[in-house]
């Protein structure tokens, strides 16, 4: 039997002329498959990044309370709960799921237990997404979204949508000239249209926020359909909700 | 004891002979010599095989009865289990080079086996229940009895019969375990299951058997 077995699978072989696979398609498949794991937890950190931001710098200034009831007594927890950027919390929930499941279903994914994989997702992710929320990349794409994809602009709840109120008396976006001799100023908003802005009886934290290329919010009185008076001007980057609020009030 | 300084090329020439000895056994009057591949370790015989394809003899003749015996616990006529462990061996072969030396190497040869038994009995012919010989099983039960004392009242059909009563899994484990004496952490990385799975259908096929021949 012993010879039986050796002597016919050595004739397959060489009946069907039968090879090895070599060792670096294997190793291709295995590399391929932990980059786009790994890809995958690049952009999972991202979106973290991403979500950080957003959560961090918002003004937290507006009233939500009209679709909250139940919590109208506390504005402030309205505010947050109704500020916080769900669409990447859900994004960064489908890609932890599918990583998790990529590793569950690897070949070795089976030894693994599932608290070690999401211990192990978790220890390489949040450190990253703190890593590119502190470089500014978390800030940057947040940006490049919401000026490039209408689409992005009405899903993630951020401070431009805050922001693009002109009916509320609050208009942000980015400053395209200003006229100092008549105070005018036009303003690129954050959903892309173009504002005149009357500055004559506005005051502003600074001067150099008027330098073209500069973003900026404002709080003042839509005039026409695309005329805005300003009271005040702030950086974009300002989140000092309490200055806001005294300035709305005046 | 004498001391022999043995020269380097004495040792190539030795390492080119198809068997090895000892040279202590030669100082003490016998010569014991074996197939050189019987002193190798799995990670050595792969090793000479990705050098020389020809090596996988070595690694045929070392597995074939183990495997043989396992298909045989599945299908019981010869001629499947020939065909099928000839597929487990060019399957081995192809893929070889995917070893890579995270399991041991006789746990990935018995996945390869595993697979392709769990393939062929989703076949329409092999999906009934096939009539065995109860000696396939005699080693196994053996097994059993020794685990398992409240199963020593009951005779080897009735044994066997159990077995057969399994859910596949089930069966799968307990073939491992007592026919193949593997532990559960080296059945873990056949069936390609979590540890603490293994162990919880283990005791669920030992808990099925008591149950039915407690019924008997």
């Amino acid at each position: 039997m012993s010879k039986d077995i050796l002597n016919s699978f050595w004739q397959e072989i060489e009946d069907k002329k039968i090879e090895q696979i070599p060792r670096w398609r294997f190793n291709a498949v295995r590399i391929g498959a932990w980059l786009i794991v790994g890809a995958l937890g690049i952009l999972l950190s991202l979106g973290g990044a991403i979500a950080l931001y957003i959560s961090i710098n918002h003004d937290y200034s507006n009233g939500h309370e009209h679709s909250l009831h139940f919590l109208q007594h506390y504005p402030l927890l309205v505010n947050v709960l109704m500020s916080l950027p769900y669409v990447w919390f859900i994004l960064i929930a489908v890609f932890f799921l599918v990583i998790f499941t990529a590793v569950s279903r690897s070949k070795k994914g089976y030894s693994y237990s599932a608290v070690r994989v999401i211990t192990w997702l978790l220890l390489t992710t949040i450190p990253l997404s703190v890593v590119f929320y502190t470089s500014g990349i978390g800030r940057s794409l947040h940006w490049y979204l919401t000026e490039h994809y209408s689409v992005y602009f009405h899903l993630v709840n951020g401070n431009e949508q805050d922001w693009t109120q002109p009916e509320n008396g609050r208009l942000g976006g980015k400053v395209i000239s200003y006229n100092e001799k008549t105070h005018v100023m036009i303003l690129k908003s954050f959903h892309n249209d173009l504002w005149t802005i009357d500055m004559k009886h506005a005051w502003s934290d600074s001067d150099t926020l008027f330098v073209p290329g500069n973003y900026v919010k404002i709080l003042g009185v839509q005039t026409t359909s695309t005329g805005f008076a300003a009271h005040s001007v702030h950086g974009r980057l300002e989140i000092n909700t309490g200055h806001l609020n005294s300035a709305e009030g005046s | 004891m004498i001391a022999v300084t043995i020269p380097r090329k004495f040792f190539t020439l030795r390492d080119l002979l198809p068997f090895t000895f000892n040279f202590a056994d030669i100082e003490e009057g016998r010569v014991t010599i074996k197939r050189k591949d019987a002193s190798l370790s799995d990670d050595e015989m792969v090793q000479l095989t990705r050098k020389n394809n020809k090596e996988f003899s070595s690694i045929i003749r070392r597995y074939q009865d183990a495997l043989l015996r396992y298909i045989t616990l599945s299908f019981c006529d010869n001629h499947t289990a020939a065909s099928l462990i000839q597929e487990i061996f060019v399957t081995a072969y192809v893929n070889l080079n995917e070893y890579d030396g995270s399991i041991p190497f006789s746990s990935w040869i018995y996945r390869i086996a595993h697979k392709e038994i769990v393939e062929k009995l989703k076949e329409p012919q092999y999906s009934q229940e096939q009539n065995c010989d109860s000696s396939h099983f005699e080693k196994m039960v053996k097994g059993i009895i020794t685990a398992l004392p409240d199963c020593e009242h009951y005779t080897l059909p009735e044994i066997v019969y159990s077995l057969k009563r399994l859910q596949e899994k089930r069966l799968d484990i307990i073939v491992l375990k007592y026919s193949e004496g593997k532990s559960s952490q080296e059945i873990s990385d056949i069936m390609e299951l979590k540890h603490e799975a293994i162990k919880t259908l283990m005791l669920l096929a030992e808990d099925d058997i008591h149950q039915y021949l407690f019924s008997i």
